[in-house]
């Protein structure tokens, strides 16, 4: 098998390269569809995942590949995984959706519902410095849209 | 859903990865659909005024899909039977409609969706129930009372 090992080299918008074993960068779906149309040539291009961030999927999917990994030392693993800084979550957010593994955008997408659920919009665009960028009207249109959830 | 997207994610990685830094503002529609999911239906309704993108992703079909009980359609060809119902409703509308009390079986019997749970609530009146082996009004009689309907 191991003589058999295909590596894939992966470049991300910064120029850093990461040289990786098929079988685990394939859990991208994505990477996973250009090896199968076999339009992979040397180097796949990843210009929407910067270098940090691609380190932080590897080290998932290095993780999550390991043979005889039990499901303990996994689920802890993942907790220490989401504790990172928003941006960093978001960043990863983007790049599991480009890369299409949805393990990882399922596991931080729940991430982020967690530390905003209970928080009012206000307190929310403040922490994450989100802006408004609605109308009055439009405000007013989403306020009557939405009143039968709030009666 | 990944791939039908990526082509609008260039745009908002490009700025993103210049300044090294993210906001839950930058996310795309679909992603922000992604943690709505998690969110129970007045949490979407009340994070629907954050923004633009938390506004489209507030109304999309897959995360309402999540919301409504399993055998919400069977809840709509008994409550809605007989009657027009709009066909080209989206899953959010469905879900507030049937967070209304609707009556059926001829004004007997209520059904509701519980807003945060997505539970279904019944309320039956004594006149749609039956007494099993003894509805027979020889044994029995209805009582009125001021609150009856």
């Amino acid at each position: 098998m191991s003589s058999s090992t295909k590596f894939l080299t992966l470049k991300t918008c910064d120029d850093k390269k990461f040289v990786l074993d098929e079988a685990i960068a394939v859990r991208s779906q994505t990477i996973k569809n250009m090896v199968e149309d076999d339009c992979v040539s040397n180097v796949i291009p990843l210009p929407n995942v910067n270098s940090k961030t691609m380190t932080k999927v590897i080290e998932y999917w290095k993780k999550h590949s390991e043979e005889g990994v039990s499901k303990d030392v996994l689920m802890d693993f993942d907790k220490a995984f989401v504790k990172v800084h928003h941006s960093i979550l978001h960043a990863l957010i983007l790049a599991a959706n480009f890369l299409n593994d949805k393990e990882i955008l399922d596991m931080m997408c729940q991430e982020v519902a967690d530390r905003i659920k209970g928080k009012t919009p206000e307190e929310i665009r403040k922490e994450f410095d989100i802006k408004n960028d609605f109308t009055p009207e439009e405000e007013e249109e989403i306020r009557k849209e939405n009143a039968w959830a709030f009666e | 859903m990944g791939s039908s997207f990526s082509v609008l994610i260039p745009q908002f990685s490009s700025t993103v990865t210049k300044q090294n830094h993210s906001s839950l503002g930058d996310l795309p529609e679909s992603c922000v659909a992604s943690v709505l999911v998690y969110m129970d239906p007045p949490q979407i309704c009340k994070l629907s005024m954050l923004n633009r993108a938390f506004r489209g992703a507030s109304s999309a079909d897959f995360v309402w899909e999540s919301k409504l009980p399993m055998n919400y359609s069977s809840i709509i060809q008994r409550v809605f039977a007989g009657r027009n119902f709009p066909a080209n409703l989206c899953k959010r509308d469905i879900y507030a409609m049937l967070c209304r009390p609707n009556s059926f079986d001829g004004g007997s019997k209520k059904v509701w969706l519980d807003k945060r749970t997505g539970r279904v609530c019944m309320s039956i009146s004594s006149s749609g129930l039956a007494i099993t082996g003894i509805d027979d009004r020889r044994y029995w009689s209805r009582i009125e009372t001021d609150e009856s309907r």
